[in-house]
């Protein structure tokens, strides 16, 4: 049990903690003066910290000065973060081989080095608690993460100086470090020695072997009043009261524009962030691509790349986009997500912004106290009961090997392929649901299950780039890999004893062939049942035969229609919405399911609304950039939306504004 | 048909229905009922529109010819949608070629009398004019979402 | 601009590794204006270009091989710049023989270190440096390959990146999309745990302006960016040039445009920061004057 006892350590006696440490078999992570700066790096004698060290700090300013006295840890915020040691920049992920058809996929990861962490502060304590809090959000969470904190011992520090660029008073999290924090020893510097506080039984272990005198009450009572001084001069500079909502409303303020215009979009914010977690996937392999190997490294939405879908096309083309999403998510969404703010008011953005960016002056400006409320872009979630997942027992999720057992061409860039599988849980997919279908040496991409068996599913794949042409390139036999499935599926059960009306545009087809599999398999459940299929060319058109033979069952309608189309076919010809939108269904009644490109969607959940169908029973889903499909690299975001994790379905009403606005 | 037959029969389709039931008999009283077989071809693109139709039942198709690649179906109406509106405007010249495309059943309305009959008839041409209007804004909406050619496939980032 | 021929070959199919398919892709090296460095590039991959080699059909190469081909190519590298109105036309008819054209190295991206003459009085400097300018043919400016011809993809570097050219090579071969990221070479800085030098010491960087590739090398040694790979998607060089200048006096311009005025300088965004300063720093004795009468 802890004690709440207090121990003095000696200054001199700083070479006993480290020697304990060791001897519990860890190496010692901590600060140390590099190249003008302080960084975390691997301890192995107290000389190597910052003694004498200071460093003041400004917008775009970082200098580190000796003062000649002899304290260690006044040395401010330094440039490297915990994250460096939990979450690193560049983390090893799988290793695969193609042999001719066959595949095999393994995770690679090693047990993480057992650290200690020497002189985290009470901000840096939050921030390892809000980025685990992320890590093990998902369906899958990330062992990864969770491994390498679980093997580091945290020797916490409070602050006896304050830096201009801090601002932890104000996000709750600093400067005295509370019990309970995630330290498991805490010490206070006074100028002969440390106030040692454990915090768990680990740090009492560590106590124990040290065998250390009592801290006098003076003592005690010099550390708190230093540490209160530095709470009064940092004062309360962001006003954090009913921020989130505030900053939910401003998404069109005009003092967006105005950062873009000096913000160089360099990421260096998100990397120097100790919460910021947003990783890509990078693939290497040898010149056959018969052996190849995957590793996770910290990319920013700041990049171009990192909100890309079609071709060159970004979902957040413009600077302004970026910026907005970062702010918004570290203050506002981040609470709709993991249920706290994503900032620890550390600093370092604004220190380590090459042209200066202050958050606290942009928050002041964008989202101030007196701000008349604006328009709400999506509902604000109650604090979702997202409690932190059960962990995977490897790193990433399993992965699945399927073989190929059919090739039907669908149109000129469209193949079904037909899967064995013998994976129960991918087997147990649901309507919606979506897998990382992944060949060695490829970017691996999401791609929507089209049909469920016993034994195995349907992928139907557009070839719209290399790794899904490979993919629309297998031929019977060949096997690839699956991790999955994953996505909140279509609320088919939901639909029960309702009229269902089903509009498809192009590949939308395809995640909603499952819909009609469910529905038609227990057709007595539902009331009228309306098929909407729109293409772009009758030769773009997929399952033809299926269809066909859909179109001629009396217990469900089928309407076709396409773009454009030569003289040959007397079909429809038109947008989707026209097969529906002047019926005289009621649309009271009805729940609707919905997929294609997004702008169809758009113009199909106007048009259902029209006819009376309500937004709330109107579903879709979305198509974002994914690497991970668990929740853990953030590229998927939507506004407050994990589109992996929180859809890919999602109904009209709870998108609110995030289904039609540009830049999100 | 009689006129009072017709009028039911106008008030069935979508056009006629927000007509007020006075000004159905009016229109109607204007128009005929008439069959066309399938490959009729009703309007020429570019000649004069002579005539404006309300489709009963059946399929109509709007295609334009695209000199080397021949023609294309550009859109299609069901019953109750309006071909010829361009009947109505001065300089009347149907913007695409209207052809049967299955065995349908048309309201027609001949061009000069129908136009006679609006000028004549301001409260019915009010109606009128709207509903036409409506009809011409659908079109326009699903030519421009056409125009964006959602469906064509674009690289992905995989 | 001049286009490549249509027929897809069958050396290449995205999706199907090269084994799999008929023939090796005949790959060319060519060079214009430009020091060779990015072609030595390809040779520094040492025991990895032999087998790279053995995949693909080396059939111009100067640096390397005495086997010499005028096309057709299924990829054609070149480096160097466009100066002549001879390497103009050459760059046009290798274009048409090539299905796919690659440009490797700042000269051929950008037009190089040598594009910094663009600013200058052409005639003047051939006057002063040639006792017969007239025998001398070159053209006004020293200009990057998309200049002149539609270009495919494109290696950036002073030189390339030996581990930018393996993945391109490996992409190719593989048939799967080269990671080839636009973002800023801070990126690689904070990954590695480099100490950013702008931020500690003052030291002016071009690091957030310029595309990554080459792992921070001058950052990892405790020297601001030069800008080699050329500017990133987005590079808001004007924020940054003016950030530069926020201390300096009147007259200090000119330093800050010698920051941008490197081997990339004819790049639009970096061109647009010297032209606002008045061109690239003085010093140099041919300058734009009225011809003597």
């Amino acid at each position: 049990m802890v004690t709440a006892a207090t121990r003095f350590l000696a200054r001199a006696d700083l070479d006993r903690l480290l020697g304990a440490l060791a001897a519990d078999g860890r190496r010692v992570v901590g600060p140390t003066v590099a190249d003008g700066a302080v960084v975390y790096d691997e301890l192995e004698d107290p000389a190597q910290l910052p003694i004498g060290w200071t460093s003041e700090t400004g917008p775009g300013s970082y200098r580190v000065a000796a003062d000649g006295a002899g304290r260690a840890f006044d040395y401010g915020m330094p440039l490297t973060s915990w994250k460096r040691f939990t979450h690193p920049s560049v983390v090893p992920l799988s290793r695969s081989r193609r042999e001719g058809n066959l595949v095999s996929v393994a995770p690679v990861g090693d047990s993480p080095p057992k650290l200690a962490f020497l002189g985290v502060r009470a901000c840096e304590l939050a921030a390892l608690r809000i980025q685990e809090r992320a890590m093990r959000a998902g369906p899958v969470g990330d062992p990864d993460h969770v491994a390498r904190r679980e093997a580091a011992l945290v020797v916490a520090v409070e602050c006896m100086t304050a830096q201009s660029t801090c601002f932890c008073t104000s996000m709750g999290t600093g400067p005295e470090v509370v019990p309970d924090t995630g330290a498991d020893l805490i010490l206070s510097e006074l100028d002969d020695g440390f106030i040692v506080r454990s915090g768990s039984p680990a740090g009492e272990a560590i106590v124990g072997l040290l065998d250390l005198p009592l801290a006098t009450s003076d003592q005690a009572r010099l550390a708190t009043d230093q540490v209160a001084a530095v709470r009064t001069a940092i004062g309360d500079p962001v006003a954090t009261d009913g921020l989130p909502e505030r900053l939910r409303a401003a998404l069109d303020h005009p003092r967006w524009a105005d950062v873009a215009e000096r913000c160089l979009a360099c990421a260096n914010c998100t990397l120097v962030c100790p919460t910021c977690f947003c990783t890509s996937v990078v693939v290497a392999s040898d010149l056959d691509g018969r052996e190849a190997r995957t590793e996770r490294s910290w990319d920013s939405c700041f990049s171009a790349g990192f909100g890309r879908v079609a071709g060159d096309a970004s979902f957040r083309p413009k600077v302004k986009d970026r910026y907005r999403q970062w702010l918004t998510h570290k203050f506002s969404t981040w609470w709709d997500q993991f249920g706290s703010s994503g900032c620890v008011g550390c600093g370092r953005c604004i220190a380590w912004c090459p042209v200066g960016i202050d958050v606290r002056e942009e928050l002041a400006a964008i989202a101030p106290v007196d701000a008349t409320a604006g328009p709400v872009p999506w509902p604000m979630s109650p604090p979702p009961g997202r409690a932190p997942a059960p962990l995977a027992t490897v790193m990433p999720a399993p992965h699945a090997l399927a073989g190929v057992s059919q090739v039907s061409r669908e149109t000129a860039d469209t193949v079904t392929l037909r899967l064995d599988v013998a994976d129960p849980a991918i087997c147990a997919a649901r309507p919606g649901q979506f897998v990382m279908a992944e060949i060695p040496a490829f970017a691996v991409p999401p791609i929507s299950i089209s049909r469920i068996r016993p034994d195995g599913i349907d992928l139907t794949i557009r070839a719209a780039g290399p790794a899904t042409q490979a993919l629309t390139n297998l031929s019977v036999g060949a096997e690839l890999a699956l991790r999955g499935p994953y996505g909140r599926p279509w609320p088919v059960d939901a639909a029960q004893d309702h009229d269902v009306v089903i509009v498809a545009g192009g590949i939308g087809l395809a995640p909603l062939r499952p819909v009609i599999d469910a529905v038609l398999a227990d057709r007595g459940r539902f009331g009228a049942v309306r098929l909407y299929l729109g293409a772009r060319t009758p030769r773009d058109r997929l399952y033809v035969a299926e269809m066909a033979a859909l179109g001629g069952r009396v217990d469900l309608e089928v309407a076709e229609i396409v773009d454009r189309a030569g003289p040959d076919w007397l079909g429809r010809v038109g947008i989707v919405t026209q097969l529906f939108d002047q019926t005289t269904w009621d649309g009271s009644t009805v729940t609707a399911f919905v997929c294609g490109p997004d702008r169809m969607m758009q113009a199909t959940a106007a048009a259902l609304e029209r006819r009376g169908v309500a937004p709330a029973s109107t579903w879709l889903t979305l198509e974002r950039n994914m690497a991970c499909g668990v929740g853990t690299c953030g590229r998927c975001q939507l506004g407050p939306f994990f589109v992996c994790r929180d859809g890919p379905v999602f109904s009209v009403a709870e998108l609110g504004t995030a289904l039609v606005r540009e830049g999100l | 048909m009689q006129t009072s037959a017709l009028t039911t029969v106008l008030g069935d389709t979508w056009f006629g229905a927000s007509l007020p039931v006075a000004a159905r008999a009016r229109l109607a009283g204007a128009g005929a009922l008439a069959e066309i077989p399938d490959g009729t071809v009703l309007l020429e693109e570019g000649r004069p529109c002579t005539l404006m139709g309300i489709l009963v039942s059946g399929r109509v198709a709007l295609r334009l010819v695209v000199r080397g690649v021949g023609e294309r179906t550009i859109m299609t109406l069901e019953p109750g949608d309006v071909f010829g509106w361009s009947a109505v405007l001065p300089r009347a010249l149907a913007t695409s070629t209207c052809v049967a495309v299955a065995p349908s059943v048309a309201i027609l309305f001949d061009g000069v009398g129908l136009l006679t009959a609006l000028e004549l008839d301001s409260e019915l041409a009010a109606v009128v004019y709207r509903r036409l209007l409506e009809t011409v804004a659908r079109r326009l909406s699903a030519t421009r979402v056409q125009l964006l050619d959602v469906y064509r496939t674009v690289g992905e980032p995989w | 601009m001049v286009a490549g021929p249509t027929p897809n070959p069958t050396a290449l199919v995205p999706g199907r590794p090269r084994a799999e398919t008929a023939r090796r892709p005949r790959i060319g090296v060519v060079k214009f204006a430009s020091c060779d460095g990015c072609q030595l590039t390809l040779l520094d991959l040492e025991d990895e270009l032999l087998t790279i080699a053995e995949r693909v059909d080396l059939v111009e190469f100067a640096e390397a091989t005495s086997r010499r081909s005028a096309g057709p190519f299924d990829i054609l590298f070149v480096e160097g710049s466009i100066s002549t109105p001879e390497q103009a036309d050459e760059i046009a008819r290798l274009r048409a023989m090539s299905h796919r054209l690659v440009t490797i190295g700042a000269c051929a991206t950008a037009g190089g270190i040598q594009a910094i003459r663009n600013w200058l009085d052409h005639d003047a400097i051939r006057a002063a440096v040639y006792p017969r300018p007239e025998y001398v043919e070159s053209l006004a400016e020293a200009r990057p390959v998309a200049d002149f011809v539609a270009v495919d993809d494109e290696l950036r570097g002073c030189p390339i990146s030996p581990a930018q050219l393996r993945e391109y090579l490996v992409a190719l071969v593989t048939g799967r999309r080269p990671q080839l990221p636009d973002e800023a070479v801070c990126l690689e800085c904070k990954r590695r745990g480099i100490v950013c030098v702008a931020v500690a010491q003052d030291i002016p960087c071009l690091g957030p302006v310029t595309r990554t590739g080459c792992s921070a090398l001058c950052p990892a040694y405790g020297r601001g960016c030069y800008g080699c790979f050329g500017p990133r998607e987005s590079a808001n060089t004007r924020s940054l040039a003016a950030w530069f200048e926020r201390d300096e006096g009147d007259g200090d311009e000119a330093d800050v445009g010698r920051l941008f005025a490197g081997f990339t300088a004819w790049s639009p965004p970096f061109r647009a920061v010297i032209d606002a300063r008045g061109g690239p720093p003085r010093g140099v004795a041919m300058e734009r004057t009225e011809p003597d009468a």
